[in-house]
């Protein structure tokens, strides 16, 4: 699992992120001031959106493993 | 309460003492006091950029977003965040190994460095100060103004805000970065338990959650949509609020300073990965308080409702850890500020010579009571600068950019098209130019003819370094 997880490139998790970006705010586009399915009380556009913000968390730790063996060595 | 928070007030002011202190110890050399060792772990670094990155708006400024907005603050703030931890782990990586190939600690001399012209590094420094100096002005005004509500018969605002500014400078003025650090990291387990702490108060004097969506629509159902009940969240708002947040790591000097100081790489990317983590929780946790106001003091004005929620509706002890948690937000935002501002000054137009510490530290007791000074005379045209502080450091974006993932010196137009736009959006803040050119944003627009200013110039620098290789090949 994790060497799967560590020949994903990096540029796979920008895209997937940027996916997501697109995503969430074609939802606020397209939800404005419109009466939304509700999930426990909770409105689309907040639970969605809720969503995608662990999503892209998520892709952050992936990528986060996926290049944790890369050092460039301190800084200075 | 008031006693509680003064004794709990002592323990606090006790404890940054004693990290001042053994971060003295700790400091060996003036890189250490500058850098803290360039040696944070995940859980120091991460609570520290979020303490840093957090301040008394998460607190106050959120759940009244919430309250006055609705559910739309999730996305102006929330999502936005976990945007910000992907771009803190993706800019980290190439700032560090850039910063490591240029021997540089600082974002000026590292522009400096990369473009090979001083007003690159210049032009940085003016950006930086002109919207965060306010920007701790005002933050030293919100906090003095709620204590001195909360507190009436002790002292005035200016007096909480000089308390305030003496405590942050005495800590890091001993300690450097170190206590700095440190006093973050407490702060930021202070800001994330309060947060919980009431936003589970809250949920549970709704009823749950379910009944709190519920109550929330009977009061206004727009709540619980975008834009809004005033149309606040507005795609295009959300849109340039979420891009000025998630260009802070590149362009605000405190975090790009923690990014290079973090141990290792590795440590870096963990780091980020959980900031994203912390930052959703606090955010989730305004959520609620927000509704809570929007339910039970909907027309109450800010600083009762807050007066309310954080203090008057909470256990005693819960109440007196909420003051103390929004005291050491404002203290840790301010001090890694004023402390970053410093240093980009000191690298700007000293070696690292002894002395340059010495001169540093005067330079933050300036800049401290500068923006102190700023704060009693705040006019109506500094608030708005530093509303839109975020806003005014991202122009600075796609200069840094360019300098971070060019290979070569990068084009020099960049440094006076920079410049022009600096201008252009302040004007724009002062109304001296329009802040919409027909319907879109001038903060958006300048942002993105920067941004293909930039590629385009990037694109003809490339093209002409071929033709010239292919002409002498």
């Amino acid at each position: 699992m994790k060497s799967q997880i560590r020949s994903i490139p990096f540029y796979w998790s920008r895209l997937a992120v940027l996916g997501l970006i697109a995503i969430a705010y074609l939802f606020v586009a397209v939800s404005a001031d419109r009466s939304q399915p509700a999930i426990f009380g909770v409105p689309f556009i907040l639970w969605s959106t809720i969503l995608i913000a662990f999503a892209i968390v998520a892709i952050t730790a992936i990528a986060a493993l996926a290049h944790e063996d890369e050092e460039d060595g301190p800084t200075q | 309460m008031p006693q509680l928070f003064f004794i709990l007030g002592a323990i606090y002011v006790a404890i940054l003492a004693g990290i001042a202190l053994s971060a003295r110890k700790e400091n060996t050399s003036q890189e250490s006091y500058l850098n803290a060792g360039s040696n944070l772990g995940v859980v120091l670094g991460g609570l520290t950029v979020a303490a840093t990155l957090f301040s008394t708006f998460t607190l106050m400024g959120m759940p009244d977003f919430f309250r006055t907005h609705g559910v739309g603050a999730w996305i102006f703030l929330g999502l936005s965040d976990a945007i910000f931890a992907f771009v803190v782990l993706w800019f980290g990586v190439h700032l560090r190994k850039k910063a490591a190939a240029t021997n540089t600690q600082e974002i000026s001399s590292f522009l400096n460095s990369v473009y090979q012209n001083v007003w690159a590094g210049r032009l940085y420094l003016v950006g930086v100060f002109v919207f965060l100096l306010p920007y701790i002005a005002i933050q030293l005004r919100g906090i003095g103004i709620f204590l001195a509500a909360i507190f009436p018969d002790l002292l005035p605002y200016w007096g909480w805000s000089t308390l305030i500014v003496a405590v942050l400078l005495v800590y890091s003025s001993i300690g450097g970065l170190r206590a700095i650090v440190y006093a973050d990291a407490l702060q930021g387990v202070l800001l994330l338990a309060a947060s919980l702490i009431i936003a589970f108060t809250c949920i549970l004097a709704l009823g749950g959650v379910e009944e709190m969506f519920s109550a929330t629509r009977a009061q206004d159902p727009s709540l619980l949509s975008v834009p809004g009940p005033k149309g606040l969240f507005s795609f295009q708002f959300l849109l340039a609020s979420m891009l000025a947040l998630v260009l802070v790591p590149v362009t605000q000097p405190q975090v790009t300073q923690r990014i290079l100081v973090m141990k290792d790489t590795p440590t870096m990317r963990r780091m980020a990965v959980f900031l994203g983590v912390f930052a959703m929780l606090v955010i989730l946790a305004t959520l609620p308080i927000g509704l809570y106001g929007a339910v039970k003091y909907p027309e109450l004005p800010l600083a009762d409702y807050l007066a309310n929620v954080l203090v008057n509706d909470q256990a005693p002890i819960v109440g007196a850890v909420v003051v103390l948690g929004l005291i050491a937000a404002a203290i840790s935002t301010s001090d890694s500020q004023l402390f970053a501002l410093g240093n980009e000054l000191r690298s700007s137009f000293a070696t690292r010579s002894k002395t340059s510490v010495i001169y540093m530290r005067i330079m933050i007791i300036g800049f401290a009571i500068a923006a102190l000074g700023v704060s009693v005379l705040a006019s109506d045209q500094l608030v708005l600068v530093a509303r839109v502080s975020f806003a005014g450091t991202s122009i600075l974006a796609p200069m840094v950019l360019l300098a971070v993932s060019s290979k070569s010196v990068p084009p020099q137009g960049i440094i006076i098209v920079t410049g022009i736009a600096l201008c252009v959006f302040l004007s724009s803040v002062l109304g001296l130019v329009p802040s919409q050119i027909n319907t879109l944003r001038t903060d958006l627009l300048l942002l993105v003819g920067l941004s293909l200013y930039a590629f385009i110039a990037t694109l003809v620098q490339q093209a002409d370094s071929k033709k010239a290789k292919h002409e002498m090949g």
